[in-house]
């Protein structure tokens, strides 16, 4: 299933790059095109052959790891992404995780005290969060933390091992700003999922022993709201790691979005390509890691067994 | 208290299409051309004051809301336009076709609207039709999924058996029974849908991706005014508190839908 | 002392007229009281008040003293310590019980170990000898179980097993053996009546099914849209039954007793609603 996923994905996006006559050499040679050389470059790039080749090419390059090379630079596309995937995963795995610990609290929360004041706050909270461009988020917090009270660098990246503290620092900002909207939206979904759990018999039976409504919610909740939730953060991965793109731009931090956004804006489509098909892979690995997950947390998936 | 929702999620939409449509008609002052000293802050007659280029900050916001609109109702027309009448027909069919069609769907799942817009602008040059239509594909998905839910509890429902018994036809069946009834899911998923529009195509423009300049888009204002971050802060805050705005409206919205139509619901099922 | 004695308890929820109006009945140690009554009477909100598990929105009033403690008013942590250890509770269904994610065993060794602090060597001696007592033969293989390998009277003899670990003074049962097979059904009273003995606890035996109570109570207490119209001993209940209402139960409840070819008798027959108060 996996497999026929990403041959799937991977004709679309191919499609939707090079299926159309390829203006690429024309915008290579910018102004001093001329019909001729139009033709000498794409024969150059090996752009008049056809497309099925062209796929075939691509493909079976790629299970090898090579994702051909720019049509500009001519370097390979993976020497151009391999430097920058650290930096995306990192951002993208920080906030989702950062979201993660801010939104089961408070979403728990939420769901136990959905009647009182504070429960209502936290959820119109998370609506309003909700809202919020994390770009926007990412450029007020700059502003706030970086121009105003000079804590933070308001933009900018240094690699890990030039100094771990220096690298952290550039990090804290963008990882807040996208794990707060991210948050937000997680909030819901952890409020209904434990709504839910207080509807349930196991609950009132937890209850019925002696719990008080944190523990029996912590102890036999959690587990039980898994299932939904593990499928919601598996969605949010996908999300967040897109909006790690948009985030490196805010705070101009070397990634994977950083390359996609200037390549796109020059119509390289090799390397788009390869970006594209590398967040799409990561994508689709982590749906299938969400379906293995499921059986380790209910057992009722595991065997069909005897009564 | 649920009813609240739904009324502050369409008194902000409606504040979002008010300014849209008036500023169709008038705005202030051109929001294309400078109009005085740049970085003004806000006073008279700039009430929002000027951006970097010398232009009215107020009619470049009353503007954009225009944009924000299209590409919610041509994104969420797409969507549904080819969304819907996909999952009626997955909820129909039986067998090996009706397997791919939803394999198909979790694969095209997996491509959030941003990576399909910014793929379409690698191909064909980043503008507000790829990415309308970039955002309207990639949301087709869960219109389809919506239907043919939807679809698939109507079509196992009593009145739908005693249709077919009847003889009445599928096509009739489906025109007469199954969309009214899923009309209130689909209506639900727009909202929503027109939400995330909003917020893709303004991260697009932030891009340089999306409706390019000098058109006025919430998205492209708030790259504007990072450049000058330290001169004129009050500039990033504008198109963002806009965006979200909008946002919030639509999401209310489709919460108090969601909960209006919760008790409706439970009685097709 | 007198176990638990309820006094003047009225039950009501948001602005609708009271659910429980102002009952009052007593509990002695040890003794078996049937609460009997039609669906909405009162009497699992009657239950749930005793054991502090009424929903946000009620507001109850009266007087809940058990071994000395009033328990309206208390706070959830005072009300906590009370349950599973001292008064307990099992529940009329069986199947959606227990924490499908959780051993059955390690759920009753949970109840021990919260109030009793067992470590957990100890707890599972005390678990598996629990899962023998009500009558599983193979308490290794149960207390091993998820509950979904499990049938309907197995999980209930497990929430059985949960409810009387730490050997409570009250055992409140609301209709638990309704959801399960007739056959099942005798097999869990006489289960609870042999438990029950053997620990010496007193339980409030909620059911709408007469025949089922009097096999399990020494008293009965008739409930009827929320108030108690007739209390007494089972053999009194069951043979001179005073109010038309008990007297239709009774008569509907042994249809033993009807003659072949007659007409089956309804409780309508000796009560309308609204007649009488």
């Amino acid at each position: 299933m996996f497999a026929v996923s990403l041959l799937g994905a991977s004709v679309l996006i191919f499609v939707a790059c090079q299926a159309l006559p390829g203006d690429q050499a024309a915008i290579l040679l910018g102004t001093s095109a001329t019909p001729e050389s139009i033709a000498a470059k794409n024969h150059e790039l090996g752009l008049d052959r056809p497309l099925v080749v062209r796929y075939g090419e691509w493909a079976a390059g790629m299970l090898h790891g090579d994702f051909g090379r720019s049509f500009a630079s001519g370097d390979s596309v993976t020497s151009l992404i391999a430097p920058t995937l650290p930096v995306t995963l990192w951002l993208s795995f920080a906030a989702l995780a950062l979201a993660i610990v801010i939104a089961l609290p408070l979403g728990m929360l939420a769901a136990l005290r959905r009647r009182h004041l504070d429960g209502a706050a936290v959820s119109a909270l998370a609506q309003a969060g909700m809202a919020v461009p994390a770009f926007w988020a990412g450029i007020l917090l700059s502003l706030l933390f970086g121009v105003t009270l000079r804590v933070l660098p308001p933009n900018g990246y240094v690699d890990f091992r030039t100094s771990p503290v220096e690298w952290a620092r550039h990090l804290v900002l963008p990882v807040c700003s996208l794990a707060l909207v991210q948050s937000a939206v997680l909030i819901r979904y952890v409020r209904s999922a434990f709504v839910e759990v207080l509807g349930e018999d196991f609950y009132r039976t937890a209850r019925a022993v002696g719990w008080r409504q944190g523990p029996a919610m912590l102890r036999h909740g959690l587990r039980n709201a898994s299932l939904s939730l593990v499928t919601v953060i598996g969605l949010q991965l996908a999300s967040v790691l897109v909006g790690a793109v948009v985030i490196e731009q805010v705070f101009v931090l070397p990634g994977l979005g950083a390359l996609l956004v200037r390549y796109a804006l020059n119509k390289d489509v090799m390397v788009i390509e390869g970006v594209v098909m590398l967040l799409v892979v990561l994508v689709l690995l982590i749906n299938a890691l969400t379906e293995v997950a499921y059986v380790f947390i209910d057992p009722r998936l595991r065997t069909e067994d005897e009564r | 208290m649920r009813r609240a929702s739904l009324w502050a999620g369409v008194v902000l939409i409606g504040f979002v299409v008010v300014t849209a449509v008036v500023s169709r008609l008038w705005s202030p002052f051109d929001p294309v051309m400078p109009v005085g000293t740049r970085l003004l802050p806000p006073g008279w007659p700039c009430v929002l004051g000027t951006d970097a280029f010398g232009r009215d900050v107020a009619s470049r916001l009353m503007v954009g809301a225009q944009g924000c609109l299209w590409v919610g109702i041509v994104a969420v027309g797409i969507a549904a336009l080819v969304g819907v009448p996909l999952g009626l027909l997955s909820a129909g069919l039986k067998g090996p076709a009706s397997e791919v069609l939803l394999r198909a769907t979790d694969v095209a799942q997996a491509f959030p609207a941003l990576l399909l817009a910014l793929l379409l602008a690698g191909a064909f040059g980043g503008n507000t039709v790829t990415a309308m239509i970039a955002i309207g594909l990639a949301a087709v998905p869960q219109f389809l999924r919506i239907a043919r839910a939807g679809a698939l509890t109507v079509l196992a429902s009593d009145f739908v058996l005693a249709a077919r018994a009847c003889g009445i036809g599928r096509v009739a069946i489906a025109r007469t029974h199954v969309l009214p009834n899923i009309a209130p899911l689909v209506g639900v998923q727009a909202s929503v849908t027109f939400a995330m529009a909003i917020l893709a195509e303004a991260a697009l423009s932030y891009l340089g991706l999306g409706t390019q300049p000098p058109t006025p888009s919430w998205g492209s204002m708030l790259r504007d005014a990072q450049s000058v971050l330290f001169v004129d802060p009050l500039l990033a805050v504008w198109p963002g508190l806009a965006i979200a705005v909008a946002v919030l409206g639509f999401n209310l919205l489709g919460d108090g839908l969601r909960d209006l139509l919760d008790p409706r619901l439970r009685e097709v099922a | 002392m007198t176990l638990l004695e309820v006094r003047d308890l009225t039950v009501a929820f948001g602005r609708r007229p009271p659910v429980v109006r102002g009952i009052s009945f007593a509990l002695e140690q040890g003794q078996r009281v049937g609460l009997i009554g039609e669906s909405g009477c009162g009497k699992t909100v009657t239950s749930l008040a005793v054991m502090g598990l009424l929903a946000e929105n009620a507001s109850v009033r009266g007087s809940i003293v058990c071994k000395g403690t009033e328990l309206v008013g208390a706070s959830d942590r005072e009300l906590s310590t009370f349950r599973g250890d001292e008064i307990s509770m099992i529940f009329q269904e069986p199947m959606t019980a227990l924490d499908p994610t959780m051993r059955a065993g390690r759920q009753v060794a949970e109840v021990l170990r919260l109030h009793a602090g067992a470590a957990a060597g100890a707890a599972r001696e005390r678990v598996l000898a629990m899962l023998a007592e009500v009558g599983f033969s193979d308490p290794e293989r149960i207390a091993d179980s998820y509950p979904h390998q499990l049938s309907g009277g197995q999980r209930q003899r497990v929430v059985t097993a949960m409810a009387l670990i730490n050997s409570p003074d009250l055992v409140i049962c609301d209709e638990p053996t309704t959801a399960l097979d007739v056959t099942v059904q005798a097999k869990v009273l006489d289960l609870l009546d042999r438990v029950l003995t053997r620990e010496n606890a007193a339980c409030l035996f909620i059911s709408h099914d007469l025949a089922v109570v009097s096999q399990l109570a020494s008293d009965i207490l008739v409930m009827l849209d929320g108030v108690i119209v007739e209390r007494g001993t089972a053999s009194e209940i069951l043979t001179a039954p005073k109010h038309p209402y008990t007297r239709g139960l009774v008569a509907t409840s042994r249809l033993d007793l009807v003659e072949p070819g007659s007409r089956l008798p309804v409780v309508e027959d000796f009560y309308v609603a609204g007649a009488s108060g």
